[in-house]
């Protein structure tokens, strides 16, 4: 925790010197950071409320894991200020030489009710604070359960996932068009909500699997072959809906060839943003939906531990496709960017860590926990 | 509270046996006779109405330039969707090892491959020629004459025509061990020597079930991606073109969810009747109206979130012709009245679902569900015939009215379905007994072990 935490300052002291020097390159790289590490944490609260809502049982035995990341929920909300403070230095819409052109004015304008410093601050504080409480209930209601005397909080915590579950859809989509759409205030595309709540998803499940792994490696919590099986078919499935939700977002705006659509598009499929559009398609979809639809892979601990921790590597790749050609289309990475995600992930990690010392590491005072150690599947 | 079982009161084989498969040589009485003449009427009616459109042409219907797509589309996506929740019950809840699944998922199945057959009537009539309808099939023509792979036509069929073998396939192999169970008990000659025919030489051995665990799992995989895939490629049709309104990547997952909303919604109107005739609340029990009632409120939201999301987008947008299309013309049009019930019907009432109470009505569900289908087919009628009344052009905007030939077409099909679905519970076991049985007596056996523990 004390090396994450110190390994993160230093880098987070280092974006600070960097904005210094060029505020307009860190802040970019800092929103691709951030919004890689809140993509895993919202995936892992998604986990949650699918979890709690549809009253699975077997994955009690891992749930503790998702619920570390839940404090890290308030600690990026704090490292998004950079973000809104510097919000001229991203977005386009702020800039007065943005409305020069004609046809980008006419969009500009009438977005504008929608697309301005105060509203945009608002909505984002307004995401990040309604974020950050439910998913310090989420924990902290779970947590109870550990303490004498061990009250039933599964109902409540499933009452409070339903109610949840569409505001956390409707509040993604949201944040996914401010944060990101309007980087390219002309383009719209209409699935952008279950893209970005795919992505996390995905995400999400990737280090949920990782963190099994890695406290069942330690010995520190009895996850079974079932366990990993489970969490295969869960992970395959994601990767599935993020592929689908990606092509149909590809294959309708080709198709129909709109000038203020494929502009977008266009943008990542030539020039040096071409070979991560490849490795999109073949390096995060291809190769890992033939590796996880095997029986094998998934009952495999280290294989599939392998596939979460390549995913969660390719899910930085795919937030940067999403973020950074509006940056610059000419030029893939920022030496920056490692340092941002650096200082991000390393804080982020810190943090989990942090709340979850001298905490049991699975609910094991959950009236479903004995079913879940049970848990069998072929 | 804890959940009631799927399977409540005596669990005992011969008992099940006989409640499950005695409907099917037990006489029906005067409500069934009325039930199936009315249907047949319709189906008379319906069968009257498309061989007057081939005989006279599709100028009998209401379509014309710009709503070419109409009625027919409109009824095509509609019932294609209902046939949704079918492989839904049988695929995505087998995977998903759900026992609750077991009970309904034949009636499901049936109700999937009869609106099936109605969906795939629509397309076939539109082409205006249906006599060519072969033109779609990719077939090694003398004249090298490939059908056009990037109209969305052949797409529909392809999908289409999958979906409908996949589902057959699927139904019939779980039918067969309850076809043999009838072979051997059911009264005269006749009767099994028919079922006999049917269970293809079943006998229930080891082998036997082997083969069919394994081809039902294989099926089962093979089904899982047609749930997502068909309403997806059936909402390409509109999201490739341009016109205002269709022309939104959301449509995929926006149709997929309201396909399975209103394909549980039809699963909730014919269940609710057979329970009640045939005496079934001990098989399907309040348990199974809950689990189709909450997928009603959760596939509700996904429609509900795409309303959202496309109302807000057409607007973000800035496209003129997109706001006029969302905000003026649905909403305000001559088409809003029909707009306003699928916006009621599908956002307002599935929320009475959040209610414990509600979903474990059988009446309120019922009633709940036919609102449900009301709703996903006025949907259908704001995206396809209201899109195209009032598109780019004002000078060619037209007022689109359905004829009596649509009417009675709508009809026919309502009324066949209901025909082919009356037979169905008249000579097929439609609760699968094989299934219910084996469940019975796993839980009979983990009653035995919580018992011993």
């Amino acid at each position: 925790m004390w090396t994450a935490l110190v390994a993160g300052l230093v880098a987070l002291i280092a974006c600070g010197f960097g904005f210094w020097l060029d505020p307009s390159r860190v802040l970019f790289a800092w929103l691709i950071a951030v919004l890689y590490v809140m993509t895993v944490v919202i995936g892992l609260m998604g986990v949650l409320v699918i979890t709690y809502t549809m009253n699975a049982g077997w994955p009690t035995m891992v749930r503790r894991l998702a619920e570390a990341g839940m404090p890290v929920m308030p600690v990026l909300g704090v490292l998004f200020i950079p973000i809104l403070v510097g919000v001229g230095h991203i977005y386009p819409w702020m800039h007065v030489a943005a409305f020069s052109d004609p046809a980008m004015h006419k969009i500009l304008v009438h977005k504008l009710p929608y697309l301005n410093p105060t509203f945009f601050v608002s909505r984002s504080v307004f995401y990040l604070v309604l974020w950050s409480v439910f998913a310090l209930l989420l924990r902290r209601w779970s947590v109870a359960m550990d303490q004498p005397p061990h009250p039933n909080l599964r109902p409540r915590l499933r009452v409070l996932s339903a109610v949840m579950a569409p505001i956390m859809g409707m509040t993604l989509t949201g944040a996914g068009t401010d944060w990101i759409m309007s980087l390219a205030p002309e383009w719209v595309s209409y699935i952008f909500g279950y893209y970005v709540m795919a992505v996390a998803l995905l995400g999400g499940t990737a280090a949920l699997t990782l963190a099994a792994y890695w406290n069942d490696r330690r010995s520190h919590l009895p996850v079974t072959v079932s366990h990993y099986y489970a969490l295969g078919r869960v992970l395959f499935t994601f990767l599935v809906l993020w592929a689908y939700t990606a092509y149909f977002n590809y294959f309708i705006t080709w198709i129909a060839n709109k000038p203020s659509e494929v502009r977008w598009f266009v943008l990542r499929s030539v020039g040096p943003f071409r070979a991560m559009s490849l490795f999109t398609i073949f390096g995060h979809f291809g190769f890992p939906f033939v590796v996880l639809i095997t029986y094998v892979v998934k009952r495999s601990r280290g294989l599939l531990a392998f596939m979460a921790a390549y995913l969660l590597i390719a899910q930085y790749f795919e937030v940067h496709w999403l973020i950074a050609p509006e940056r610059d289309a000419t030029r893939v990475f920022d030496w920056w960017d490692p340092v941002a995600v650096a200082a991000v992930a390393l804080l982020s990690l810190a943090a989990a860590l942090w709340a979850q010392r001298g905490r049991l590491l699975a609910p094991a005072f959950d009236p479903r926990f004995g079913e879940a150690a049970r848990y069998e599947s072929w | 509270m804890a959940d009631t079982p799927v399977i409540t009161g005596e669990l005992s084989p011969p008992k099940l046996h006989e409640q499950l498969l005695s409907p099917m040589w037990t006489p029906r009485g005067r409500v069934f006779l009325f039930g199936l003449a009315l249907s047949g009427l319709a189906t008379l009616l319906g069968a009257f109405a498309i061989t007057y459109s081939i005989w006279r042409g599709t100028g009998v219907w209401g379509n014309n330039i710009p709503v070419a797509w109409a009625f027919p589309i409109i009824n095509f996506v509609w019932w294609i969707g209902i046939g949704h929740a079918g492989t839904f019950i049988s695929a995505i809840l087998l995977l998903l090892e759900q026992r609750w699944r077991t009970s309904i998922n034949r009636v499901a199945e049936a109700m999937t491959l009869f609106a099936v057959a109605q969906a795939g009537l629509y397309p076939l009539l539109h082409l205006g020629r249906p006599w060519f309808a072969y033109w779609l099939v990719p077939y090694p023509a003398t004249m090298h004459v490939w059908p056009n792979f990037k109209s969305a036509l052949p797409w529909d069929a392809a999908a289409v025509f999958t979906y409908a073998l996949v589902s057959l396939l699927f139904w019939y192999l779980g039918l067969v061990p309850d076809l043999a169970a009838m072979r051997d008990r059911a009264p005269g000659r006749l009767r099994k020597r028919i079922y006999g025919v049917f269970a293809m030489g079943w006998r229930g051995s080891v082998q036997h079930w082997r083969r069919y665990r394994v081809t039902y799992g294989l099926l089962g995989g093979l089904a899982t991606p047609l749930v997502v895939s068909v309403h997806s490629v059936v909402s390409t049709d509109y999201a490739i073109s341009l016109v205002p309104g269709w022309h939104e990547t959301i449509f995929p997952p926006y149709f997929v969810g309201g396909a399975i909303y209103s394909g549980f919604a039809m699963v909730i109107i014919l269940m609710v009747p057979i329970r009640r005739v045939f005496g079934m609340q001990n098989v399907v029990t309040t348990r199974h109206l809950d689990a189709m009632g909450k997928m009603l409120l959760v596939t509700g939201w996904v429609v509900a979130y795409s309303y959202i999301a496309e109302w807000f987008y057409a607007w973000y947008g800035g496209d003129y012709s997109e706001q006029y299309m969302f905000w003026h013309q649905y909403l305000f049009g001559p088409g809003a009245p029909v707009v306003w019930t699928a916006l009621f019907c599908n956002m307002v009432v599935p929320q009475f679902f959040w209610s414990r109470r509600i979903r474990q009505n059988d009446l309120l569900s019922w009633v709940l569900s036919i609102f449900a289908l009301v709703g996903m087919w006025a949907e259908r009628f704001m995206i396809i015939a209201d899109s195209l009344q009032r598109d780019y052009l004002p000078s060619s905007w037209y007022y689109y009215a359905p004829t009596w030939v649509d009417w009675s077409i709508f009809v026919g099909t309502m009324g066949f379905f209901a025909l082919l679905f009356l037979l169905f519970v008249r000579f097929v076991p439609f609760i699968p007994t094989a299934e219910v049985m084996e469940l019975a007596h796993e839980m009979q056996k983990e009653k035995q072990e919580e018992a011993a523990a």
